[in-house]
């Protein structure tokens, strides 16, 4: 029987939105960049609604007290906040008079303006080691030690096309990564280990283990009390499945390390939707704060990008004109077969249409 | 059970990301009752001190609660979240926001998180979870979004603020959302079902990639042009470095040139689109304010995306298993219609934590639209198939999975 509790209320976006955007709903027209962060939208009723797009710290976190700072800075200088898709924040509805103010203020509270155009946009990351248990890396701090080393980009206007970067913390993603321009997946590199007595114990569903495992790498054994389950490791791909069925009874082992992708899209411009590729499967991680290699490998990815990119193109689209061997042998990665992909036979090429040793490729 | 602020000495991992120009976590957590030691430790050890917890219901919630576990019980024994749905198009007033602060103070340990598919995570004491969830409602919001149901509703801000949206994202999500209330807010799904409207092809909410089950507003025939707009543009925009999109297309030629379909011709100041050719991708209307969508307009439904590397198939970029359905306001009836049987379909088919993209595959897209009683629009089809196999059901073969 239902109570009081869930109450059923499904958010309504017209009790948020200003009078300013629902007199104007359906009437804009256009939109121009006023600065870099700052975004011009022009009504045909002649309105203007002006948005300021702050960086937020990675995660997504705030202490109640920024979250309350920026309601007041709402308050006082726009008309509503908005969480953008790649939790940044705007501010919508500023007084254009009063910008210059408002972008001083924001900075102070430790807010940066930018993340729009041919920026760094908002580096997307999920809880990591602050909120989540399954995650191999954390990716909130690397979020941070990069933006860090990045910094500059949020507000120069200095690459190619926009570059957006995501950081999932495991191979379930939550952070995102395989739909970016560079995705850093936190991965395990060892076998998951499994512990029979805590599966007997926790009254672990095993047919569940066994048929949600993707490459049937795990079997059904009896042990003493009950059922456990045996891992096949010349079929494991550490996809953490059977560690979400079975959290007590089955721990991801080994080295942890991070996965990069490069390549990703959506949006139907230019070529479509399109996930991310291998670049390195995998970088060991030590400490999440001593990732030198991997940010070394990132900086360069988008300097090879920012140098030979003709305007307008994202990663996937210069590295889809160049080639991939020629992306690698710029970036001076070396080939590594498992760059090819052992469940999908279609990353092998059936073609012969090769650019022998030719770097520019462009036909 | 309680969260002590924490005055570990030591905090020398977290003290480095505090420091530094771009926005840090720790910088927030420390200005909130968080552990910080839980994340110091992770840090110094690689390791997330969390433990196995998972979406456990604090009665009568079923869903939008999460507790997390705890390895290190003498640090904290758990983390206890509220997720509060997300208010399609993200936007939040001032009002609502410091409501929200308010809830966070009260009830819980001063924190609050987005998650990166749009509810709002708010920090709260498993005591005071029914207390947060009665103030959250005065503000017009409500909890769900955690396991196997279906997840918030995102949405991108569509014709409230956007001058590129086709059709008026936010508003499609909050029907849908409305038919589908219980499912938010009761786990009777196979897995989770993430859901969004996009309100154009340039899926700025990643309802292709990241969503189950998602539509993106589209449109049929050629763009249109405004031939004072273009004026205008030839005035002023196309040589402002302010335009949007100036900087990717410089002049109509360029544009002409970059069109993916080859559809466009040059005609003195200004371009004709062949709506035969035109591929609807957008670029043209990204790049030049004074070429907007056509008035035949609707939402494609795109089917199975998922970022995760569970389950059989690991990411997916979902399939448009029906590329335009008529988009009609208030109601959107035939959209609601769509999201609502799929739900059911899924339901009825989906094995236990299969993902919807997984079980496509499995069934056979095909078979999927059948199922759903849609005659399959030829536009749908990338290209045909290249094995002679099918089971033909007037010889004796089954017609259904």
């Amino acid at each position: 029987m239902r109570g009081r509790f869930p109450a059923g209320i499904m958010p309504n976006p017209r009790e948020q939105l200003p009078d300013l955007l629902l007199r104007n709903e359906g009437r804009w027209i256009r939109h121009e960049a006023l600065r870099p962060g700052v975004l011009r939208h022009v009504s045909s009723s002649g309105e203007e609604c002006v948005t300021v797009r702050v960086q937020l710290p990675p995660g997504g976190v705030l202490s109640v007290e920024s979250f309350c700072a920026l309601a007041d800075l709402v308050d006082e200088y726009a008309q509503v906040g908005r969480r953008t898709s790649r939790n940044a924040f705007e501010l919508v509805g500023v007084d254009v008079a009063r910008l210059d103010e408002l972008v001083e203020r924001l900075a102070k509270r430790g807010f940066p303006v930018g993340g729009t155009g041919r920026s760094l946009h908002q580096i997307k990351a999920c809880g990591g080691f602050m909120t989540c248990q399954n995650a191999a890396i954390d990716s909130p701090a690397i979020a941070k030690v990069l933006g860090d080393r990045l910094f500059g980009d949020v507000m120069a206007q200095r690459y190619p096309s926009w570059l957006k970067i995501s950081i999932g913390g495991c191979p379930n993603q939550c952070g995102g990564g395989i739909e970016a321009d560079i995705g850093l997946l936190g991965v395990f590199k060892g076998l998951p280990q499994v512990d029979d007595a805590a599966i007997v114990e926790s009254q672990c569903d095993v047919p569940l283990l066994c048929f949600w495992c993707p490459t049937g790498a795990i079997k059904p054994k009896a042990v003493r009390g009950g059922m456990s389950v045996e891992i096949n490791p010349d079929r494991c791909t550490r996809c953490t499945s059977c560690s979400n069925v079975c959290p007590s009874g089955i721990e991801m082992g080994g080295q942890r390390g991070v996965a990069v992708v490069v390549g990703g899209s959506a949006g139907n411009a230019r070529r479509g939707p399109r996930l991310a590729r291998l670049l390195v499967p995998f970088i060991p991680l030590e400490s999440p704060l001593e990732c030198d290699r991997l940010l070394e490998l990132v900086v360069l990815v988008i300097e090879i990008w920012a140098e030979g990119a003709r305007v307008g193109e994202r990663i996937g689209d210069f590295v889809d004109r160049i080639g991939w061997p020629a992306f690698l042998r710029r970036l001076g990665v070396d080939f590594d077969p498992y760059l090819i992909d052992n469940f999908d036979p279609l990353s092998v090429r059936r073609d012969l249409r090769i650019r022998w040793n030719s770097d520019n490729g462009s036909c | 059970m309680s969260l002590e602020m924490d005055q570990h000495p030591e905090s020398t991992l977290c003290d480095r990301l505090s420091q530094g120009p771009y926005p840090s976590h720790v910088r927030e957590l420390r200005k909130s009752s968080y552990p910080l030691r839980m994340l110091e430790e992770g840090l110094r050890a690689n390791r997330t001190q969390w433990g196995a917890g998972g979406y456990v219901s604090v009665p009568p919630l079923l869903s939008g609660v999460s507790i997390i576990g705890s390895s290190r019980p003498e640090i904290a024994s758990e983390l206890v979240c509220l997720r509060l749905l997300s208010v399609p198009g993200g936007f939040l007033s001032a009002k609502t926001m410091r409501g929200i602060a308010e809830v966070a103070q009260r009830c819980g340990h001063g924190f609050v998180r987005w998650t990166t598919a749009g509810s709002l995570e708010l920090g709260i004491r498993r005591e005071d979870m029914l207390d947060a969830v009665a103030a959250a409602n005065e503000l017009g919001l409500d909890v769900g979004s955690t396991g196997d149901d279906v997840r918030s509703i995102s949405a991108c801000p569509g014709s409230f603020r956007c001058d590129l949206a086709v059709v008026n994202a936010p508003d499609i999500a909050y029907s849908i959302g409305c038919a589908t209330i219980d499912d938010q807010q009761f786990p009777g799904m196979p897995n989770k079902v993430k859901t969004a409207v996009a309100g154009c092809p340039n899926d700025c909410v990643r309802a292709q990639m990241q969503k189950d089950h998602a539509f993106v507003g589209v449109f049929r025939g050629a763009p249109e042009v405004d031939r004072e707009m273009m004026d205008w543009w030839f005035r002023e925009g196309v040589h402002s470095a302010s335009s949007a999109g100036s900087w990717a297309v410089k002049g109509l030629d360029d544009l002409v040139r970059a069109c993916p379909g080859a559809a466009m011709e040059r005609r003195g100041d200004s371009v004709e689109i062949d709506a035969a050719s035109c591929l609807h991708c957008m670029l043209c209307i990204n790049s030049c304010p004074a070429i907007r969508p056509g008035s035949e307009r609707g939402v494609a439904w795109v089917v199975g995306g998922k970022y995760g590397h569970r389950g059989a198939n690991g990411p997916m970029v979902g399939f448009v298993l029906a590329p335009f359905i008529p988009a009609v306001p208030p109601d959107y009836e035939e959209v609601v219609e769509i999201h609502k049987r799929f739900l059911d379909l899924y339901a009825d088919y989906g094995r236990r934590k299969e993902r919807v993209g997984d079980m496509l595959v499995r069934l056979g897209l095909r078979t999927v639209l059948e199922l759903m009683d849609l005659d399959p629009d030829p536009a749908i089809l990338q290209e045909p198939a290249h094995r002679m196999f099918v089971v033909w059901p007037e010889a004796g073969g089954g017609s259904e999975p």
